[in-house]
């Protein structure tokens, strides 16, 4: 059980790369936190300089108020889940669970005790006498987890730990994961680059791109207010459409207009449009592929935030129905009721809920409002 | 159809081929092992061409308990073993050094140590002679600090390319488990490279087990002969005896027969392995 303190940490490489800037960060006791972006946005970077495993270039980190840059990754008491389990083949799965205990001279018995309460937390008793070979991806990834366990250590880093496993079991080892969460109240450091992942397990999500973080904040809080463009467009799938469009006062009213089409904005945005200075400019607007509809009833009820659009594609999951149009020349998605009637070529009046608009500034790519 | 016989054809010659090569390569060895059962007359002359001696005896092999062969191989054995355990270590430390630390000049260094097994050995017999002089350590076990010189490139080459081949995450992982880097090496990398290690050790045991001319330059001493040098002084003034020396050649040869027939699936795996990805 730890706090952490992440004080303008930085990672340069020789080379002059810099694979991490800036970052700062407060990570309380318990929180189960993500690291999530891209490949090559610093996340891993950043969690094997937390663990040790890499020097901090510049910067403070701290675990429980103690600075540990340059203490070895042994002594920070930490424990670190990899990607590829990095289980020694050599060894039991007994072994592997104990060799952290037996270099610190635990004693047998005691040894033991753990091991076994672990294995059966994670039900793998049965498996502890075998090499790591005989065993299937996710009995491999239950091992490194419990031998991450064995220890007790006061914070737990994942290195996406569940990017080598199968769609089915990747679900499964998620809601185990969040179990464990709970179970061990522990501190949960977690890299991935899945945002289903990182929505769904983490307390605290920190998006990163390019080495620098763009927003930390709850899952809900990302989701519907993202504080740039990368973020919308990164969190949420199929991920936020984005139109390009300019901002016109028709009458009283706030329009954006694309094309030869427009809708008519909120007071509250059109105020926060107004304010900024955005009158005849043009900004980019983002609506997630939820919150346009093409139910009757929706459209007749809204003729503000009607547009045309025309069908491309149409995928059925089941549960929703995903529509692939283009609209003035702009691909977007929505996500819609599976009764929809849709079909490729067909041309089809959508509503967007206005509401839920998100305008961004087209330079910056900050957001304008939410 | 007419390409599958053709390469069916083509098979059954490759295999016609390399039985006749097969028999050409093991036939010194046949020659040797029949020529050892045979009695003295039999050996030169019409004799010799037959397979099976028509009066066979085991008289060389006895001989072999007069003369100095057998303690030859003693004395094989025992610069074979240390020289292979003393390169071994230093090659496991030295690898794991040139495969996994960074430090400057590392690929240099790796090019010097391969540049040292490219001397011919001719060459630095004579100055190695000299530092022996020097030193009052000819006749003597010393020997086996020029054999590891001679073994230590290859046994070091052979483990780098396996210490490399250890996935690093194993490593970062003893570390955060706690392990020093000499426990990670000792637990982790040694365990796992075992392989890489049998092999550089057999061929070090093996090349020193053969070697014969710095042991009959450095030790003259008949106490200090190792087995093929003892071989060659096999020999009155006059005549050399064949008999007793094919029956020594047989008998030096069974340990690294029996060392290659029990290790042979972890010295191919060890020589190939490192060649492809995994």
């Amino acid at each position: 059980m730890a706090n952490l303190s992440l004080q303008s940490i930085g990672k340069n490489y020789p080379n002059g790369f810099s694979a991490v800037q800036d970052f700062n960060l407060e990570i309380l006791d318990k929180e189960f936190i993500i690291f999530v972006g891209p490949s090559g946005c610093g996340k891993s970077t950043t969690l094997r300089m937390i663990a040790g495993l890499e020097d901090i270039s510049c910067g403070e980190l701290y675990i429980d108020e103690k600075l540990v840059n340059n203490i070895e990754p042994k002594d920070r008491d930490i424990a670190m889940v990899f990607q590829n389990y990095a289980l020694y083949p050599h060894m039991s799965v007994f072994d592997n669970m104990a060799f952290s205990l037996k270099l610190r001279k635990t004693p047998k018995a005691e040894i033991k005790k753990q091991v076994d309460d672990v294995a059966k937390i994670l039900s793998i008793e049965s498996l502890l006498d075998r090499k790591p070979k005989e065993l299937s991806g996710g009995q491999r990834q239950r091992v490194a987890i419990g031998r991450a366990i064995v220890r007790n250590p006061k914070v737990f880093l994942f290195d996406e730990p569940l990017s080598n496993l199968d769609a089915k079991l990747r679900v499964q080892m998620r809601i185990e994961l969040a179990k464990l969460h709970h179970r061990l109240q522990t501190t949960f450091i977690y890299v991935t680059h899945d945002q289903t992942e990182a929505m769904t397990l983490g307390t605290r999500i920190v998006v990163m791109k390019d080495g620098i973080i763009q927003q930390v904040d709850t899952p809900l809080n990302l989701y519907s207010k993202p504080i740039n463009k990368f973020v919308a467009g990164f969190i949420g799938s199929p991920q936020m459409n984005f139109i390009v469009t300019k901002v016109e006062k028709v009458q009283e009213s706030i329009c954006l207009v694309f094309g030869s089409q427009s809708v008519v904005l909120p007071d509250g945005k059109a105020k926060a449009l107004i304010n900024g200075g955005y009158i005849n400019k043009e900004v980019v607007m983002g609506i997630r592929p939820e919150d346009i509809h093409d139910t009757q009833l929706f459209v007749e009820a809204s003729d503000r935030s009607t547009i045309q659009a025309k069908v491309n594609v149409t995928e059925l999951l089941g549960a929703e129905i995903f529509l692939y149009l283009s609209v003035e020349n702009n691909e977007i998605t929505a996500k819609v009721d599976p009764r929809s009637t849709a079909q490729p070529g067909d041309a089809i009046e959508l509503a967007l809920d206005l509401n839920k608009l998100h305008i961004f500034d087209k330079e910056t790519e900050l957001v304008i409002t939410n | 159809m007419k390409k599958l016989m053709t390469n069916k054809n083509l098979t059954k010659a490759f295999s016609i081929f390399i039985i006749f090569y097969l028999i050409v390569i093991v036939f010194p060895f046949i020659w040797v092992l029949v020529t050892s059962f045979k009695p003295e007359s039999e050996i030169w002359g019409k004799s010799a061409l037959k397979l099976i001696s028509e009066n066979p005896t085991l008289d060389h092999y006895r001989a072999l308990a007069q003369n100095n062969v057998l303690r030859g191989i003693k004395n094989s054995f025992i610069v074979a073993s240390l020289t292979t355990i003393y390169v071994t270590v230093i090659s496991i430390f030295a690898g794991y050094a040139l495969a996994r630390l960074q430090f400057r000049g590392k690929n240099f260094v790796l090019t010097l140590v391969l540049a040292v097994s490219m001397f011919p050995q001719m060459i630095v017999v004579g100055p190695i002679y000299n530092m022996f002089n020097e030193l009052g350590w000819t006749n003597s076990y010393n020997i086996i600090f020029p054999y590891s010189m001679i073994s230590l490139p290859v046994a070091i080459y052979i483990l780098v390319t396996h210490f490399k081949k250890i996935p690093f995450t194993l490593e970062e992982s003893a570390k955060i488990d706690g392990a020093t880097p000499m426990q990670t090496l000792l637990k982790i990398v040694t365990p796992l490279a075992l392989p890489g290690i049998f092999t550089s050790a057999i061929i070090t045991f093996i090349g020193v087990w053969n070697e014969y001319v710095l042991s009959l330059t450095l030790n003259t001493d008949l106490s200090f002969h190792t087995a093929p040098v003892a071989i060659s002084f096999l020999r009155g003034q006059f005549e050399i005896f064949w008999g007793q020396v094919t029956a020594a050649a047989v008998v030096v040869t069974i340990p690294t027969l029996i060392i290659v027939l029990l290790f042979q699936r972890q010295i191919i795996s060890g020589l190939t392995s490192g060649a492809l990805k995994e």
